[in-house]
């Protein structure tokens, strides 16, 4: 235009016309100008439409009930596409109707539910409706001036509900019109919308399911302990198979209440299993705090595994111990016994095979293994040599404190059935402290006098056992091996005794 | 009186006005605010937002309207619920409010005039003078002399005119407990500690000849040049004469001359005055204001380097008034075809905040309250004036 200006003569009248072109050129650009400023709204209003989609989709999944998802979602709809109410409808296929499930920005006037027309849209992709439409006209009570629809479904692809979003009359002039240009992102957030709805469910169904398995997960665990499962490496009872089993090395602990055949005798057997039940009540979690757990009780008898260390074992006996004096106290202090109760506890530690064992119709957890059995003979022994605690040299190799203050030798012993003799140790570390004194105090004698005994120096052995016998605290310890060593005096010993007691009965 | 100001996107109003007051009063009690100033988008209802907030502060009185969009302290938003406000707290002698039902092109001076002199009689030594009023079919100027017959010329007069989504058809104010579509609510104050600094500016430049008013009926305008009125604009623009009309609000905003005595301090020559309706028929159109026959007008062009040089021409002007004052807080009106009809988001975001950052020197806390509105009053110089398609910023502070 400037090229044509300059260096040329020109008439008003064609100067007056290129005013005119150039003006209507400026105006004309005014009008791109504003076409320009329209383009950029729109894109701003397709990003927040997407923000809305994303945070909602973020918020909706973490939302904790129906009510809150409910109301999320009607707020989304709103605020994504700008418009006035929304409902969010539940299909009823029996009666035909869509229930309401959720509204906004339609206050009380909304029904519970509304016909669905068998021919209204089905197709999953949004449609717009304006008041005169079947569908607005058979919610006439909505007073929609125009509205969008779109159904969504479950999974198997029946109609579950269908959501709406309009303009009611009245307010056409006030909220922008939806129109053909928000099918596509509605249809989209619907789905979405469906979609989370849909998993909610799944969600719902699943933590139902998963609650009643972690119940039935946890009353199994009474029988079958996850610690067993965790040493035969499975995650669930669900998992065991007939023939599972693992090869371990363990502590063993059995603790039984001395005469307890005596106490209930006086009990109903009500009174018996309440007796029984708080005790153990107080004994199993002892147990679980040392790593331990319990394989399984056997009358009023504990049998317990200590899969890391042989001092979990001891640390769980000692508790016990102080448990029962606790526990004594109590009955004492409540009347519930005619006397306090004694227990005696046996450790060993050795090989353990655990397994699954059992037929088709029934199986269970089990533990195979001769150490077993040395650890229940060991709790039986600590009737015999009237002690609380005893436990295996194999156990004593095993622990990492020694506790020698606390412990001393009981000889050699054999039990019933085993081929091997075993030395044992009794660890007097919870007796009373007038015992406990007398024992430290007289615990080089002892096993010195021990040592005699196994020398067969016999004379010298029971002067030094005499010497451990307390007035007021009986050790039927120290008592045994004085008769021994009186039998032996009196009587003699055969040429191949080695110093082993040898118990018959179990 | 202190100020506090806070904003909400929430889409449930109660919630909405909840998280407002909440986040404006930080603490202080909700009971102890005697003075709402709100602007609101036209998706939350009236009657909701006027409960919402007398449950939330129960002891003030609401002055409010709809808006395209709002400029609180935290944000810009053009959301269909945004909602902002600014909660004052003072004493019964401080302030006074009025509403007046009704008002239309024809009878603004005498419905302003009558609300001037309520207040008057309610309040006596009032200074400054907040505005809200319709939208649609009002003449701005006949509402200044209507104000100015009973205060006099001294006092300062800000506010605006409210909005809608761009559509210019429905509009509404809020006093108290009504909500009206064609009222106009004064809200007095005496502060005679305060000052407030006042500056307006546009980005609109003379496009093309001027046109001539031929006939005028108060603020109709029949026609321009002998010819309808609404014609000579369509022609001008190639554009129908039965475009929708939501559609050429940007684009018809006319400039009309300014006395010369203002032209300095309205860093300009001319004023916008945009149409705000048309007639069915599409021939006649209405301005904001009543201009004399043989009055000239001419189409305006946004310039946007005109509108960033503009801006920075009214902030560095309030900061030289201000003296390093901190502001107590600032009132801002926005025209409507300002906000999204012009910028995105980014740019809008950016726009403002080139005015906020400096006047409150980066302090975040003082309050803040505007509104993309459809026109905004402010004192320019000496003169109380009335325009479109301006920002302006109404800076209170403590008198140097």
């Amino acid at each position: 235009m400037e090229n044509e200006l300059h260096g040329q003569e020109r008439s008003i009248e064609e100067l007056k016309s290129l005013c005119v072109e150039l003006q209507q050129k400026v105006d004309l650009s005014s009008v791109i100008k504003l076409a320009l400023s329209d383009a950029k709204a729109s894109l701003d209003a397709e990003l927040a439409l997407f923000k809305v989609m994303q945070s909602y989709s973020e918020n909706a999944l973490a939302t904790e009930n129906k009510a809150d998802f409910i109301t999320l979602s009607l707020e989304a709809y709103i605020e994504a596409f700008e418009t006035e109410c929304c409902l969010i409808f539940s299909f009823n296929e029996k009666n035909q109707t869509m229930e309401v499930i959720g509204e906004f920005g339609l206050g009380e006037s909304v029904p519970d539910a509304l016909p669905w027309l068998p021919n209204a849209p089905n197709h999953q992709v949004a449609s717009l409706h304006d008041e005169n439409s079947e569908l607005l006209q058979a919610w006439s009570h909505l007073n929609f001036h125009h509205a969008m629809v779109c159904t969504y479904t479950n999974r198997d692809g029946h109609l579950t509900g269908c959501i709406v979003m309009g303009v009611l009359k009245g307010s056409e002039e006030i909220f922008q019109p939806l129109n053909a240009e928000h099918i596509s992102s509605f249809t989209t957030m619907v789905h979405l919308t469906g979609a989370i709805w849909n998993n909610r469910i799944l969600y719902v169904e699943l933590k139902e399911r998963n609650a009643e398995l972690a119940k039935f997960a946890e009353a199994y665990s009474h029988f079958v302990p996850h610690e067993f499962l965790r040493l035969l490496n499975k995650e669930s009872a669900i998992d065991l198979e007939l023939g599972d089993h693992n090869e371990l090395v363990m502590s063993i602990l059995f603790a039984d209440i001395r005469s307890f055949t005596t106490l209930s005798e006086g009990m109903t057997p009500g009174e018996s299993f309440h007796f029984i039940n708080s005790y153990l009540f107080e004994m199993e979690p002892l147990i679980k705090a040392q790593k331990g757990f319990i394989d399984k009780y056997i009358g009023d008898a504990i049998m317990a595994l200590f899969p890391e260390t042989a001092d979990d074992a001891v640390k769980a006996a000692l508790s016990m111990l102080i448990k029962l004096r606790e526990f004594n106290e109590m009955v004492k202090t409540k009347r519930t016994l005619p006397q306090p109760i004694q227990i005696g506890v046996g450790l060993h530690t050795g090989m353990l095979m655990l397994g699954i064992v059992g037929g088709a119709g029934r199986m269970e957890g089990t533990v195979i293994s001769d150490a077993v059995n040395i650890a229940s003979r060991i709790e039986g022994l600590t009737k015999i040599f009237g002690v609380q605690l005893l436990i295996t040299e194999n156990t004593l190799a095993d622990m990492t404190d020694k506790k020698s203050s606390f412990i001393r030798p009981l000889g050699s012993v054999q039990a019933v059935g085993k081929l091997k003799p075993m030395k044992i140790f009794e660890i007097f570390e919870e007796n009373d402290p007038g015992q406990l004194a007398f024992k430290q105090k007289k615990k080089q004698t002892f096993e010195e006098a021990l040592a005699d005994y196994q020398q067969k120096q016999f004379k010298t052995a029971l002067k030094g056992f005499k010497e451990c016998v307390h007035d007021v605290y009986l050790d039927k310890s120290v008592d045994m091996f004085i008769t021994l060593c009186k039998k032996a005096i009196k009587r003699g010993i055969p040429d191949d005794w080695d110093g082993v007691i040898h118990f018959i009965n179990k | 009186m202190e100020f506090f100001s806070g904003s909400s996107e929430a889409i449930n109003t109660e919630a909405a006005v909840k998280e407002l007051v909440e986040t404006a009063l930080n603490g202080t009690s909700p009971n102890d605010i005697k003075l709402i100033f709100f602007h609101t988008a036209v998706g939350h209802k009236g009657q909701a937002i006027i409960a919402a907030f007398k449950k939330m502060c129960p002891h003030a009185e609401l002055v409010g309207c709809t808006a395209s969009g709002v400029i609180g302290r935290e944000r810009v938003s053009e959301k269909l619920r945004v909602i902002a406000a600014m909660l004052m707290t003072g004493e019964k002698d401080e302030f006074a409010t009025v509403a007046k039902d009704q008002i239309f092109g024809p009878n603004s001076h005498d419905v302003a005039l009558a609300a001037a002199q309520e207040l008057k009689n309610k309040l006596p030594n009032i200074k400054f003078i907040s505005v809200i009023a319709s939208g649609v079919n009002l003449d701005a100027d006949k509402v200044i002399e209507g104000i100015e017959s009973v205060f006099g010329k001294d006092v300062d007069i800000f506010g605006g005119t409210s909005g809608d989504q761009m559509q210019a058809k429905h509009t509404f104010q809020f006093h108290n407990e009504t909500e009206m579509e064609h009222g106009i609510i004064l809200a007095g104050f005496t502060w005679p500690n305060y000052e407030m600094i006042m500056l307006s500016h546009h980005g609109n430049k003379i496009m093309g000849d001027a046109m001539t008013i031929t006939k005028i009926d108060h603020n109709r305008i029949w026609e321009l040049d002998n010819k309808p009125a609404w014609h000579v604009l369509m022609d001008r623009l190639s554009l129908d004469y039965m475009t929708d009309f939501a559609k050429t609000i940007p684009l018809t905003a006319l400039l009309v001359e300014i006395p010369e005595n203002l032209r300095t301090d309205y860093h300009n020559q001319v004023r916008v005055l945009t149409i705000f309706m048309a007639d069915e028929k599409r021939e006649s159109f209405y301005l904001p204001t009543n201009l004399p026959k043989g009055t000239k007008l001419w189409m305006s062009m946004r310039d946007e380097d005109f509108m960033f040089e503009g801006r920075d021409w009214q902030v560095n002007k309030i900061l030289e008034k201000l003296h390093g004052r901190k502001p107590l807080a600032v009132f801002h009106t926005d025209c409507a075809a300002r906000g999204k009809k012009t910028f995105d988001v980014i740019e809008k975001d950016h726009f403002v905040a080139s005015m906020k950052n400096p006047i409150t020197q980066d302090d975040k806390s003082i309050p803040w309250l505007g509104m993309y509105g459809f026109g905004e009053f402010a004192k320019i110089g000496d003169s109380n004036l009335f325009s479109t398609q301006t920002s302006s910023l109404c800076v209170l502070v403590n008198k140097d």
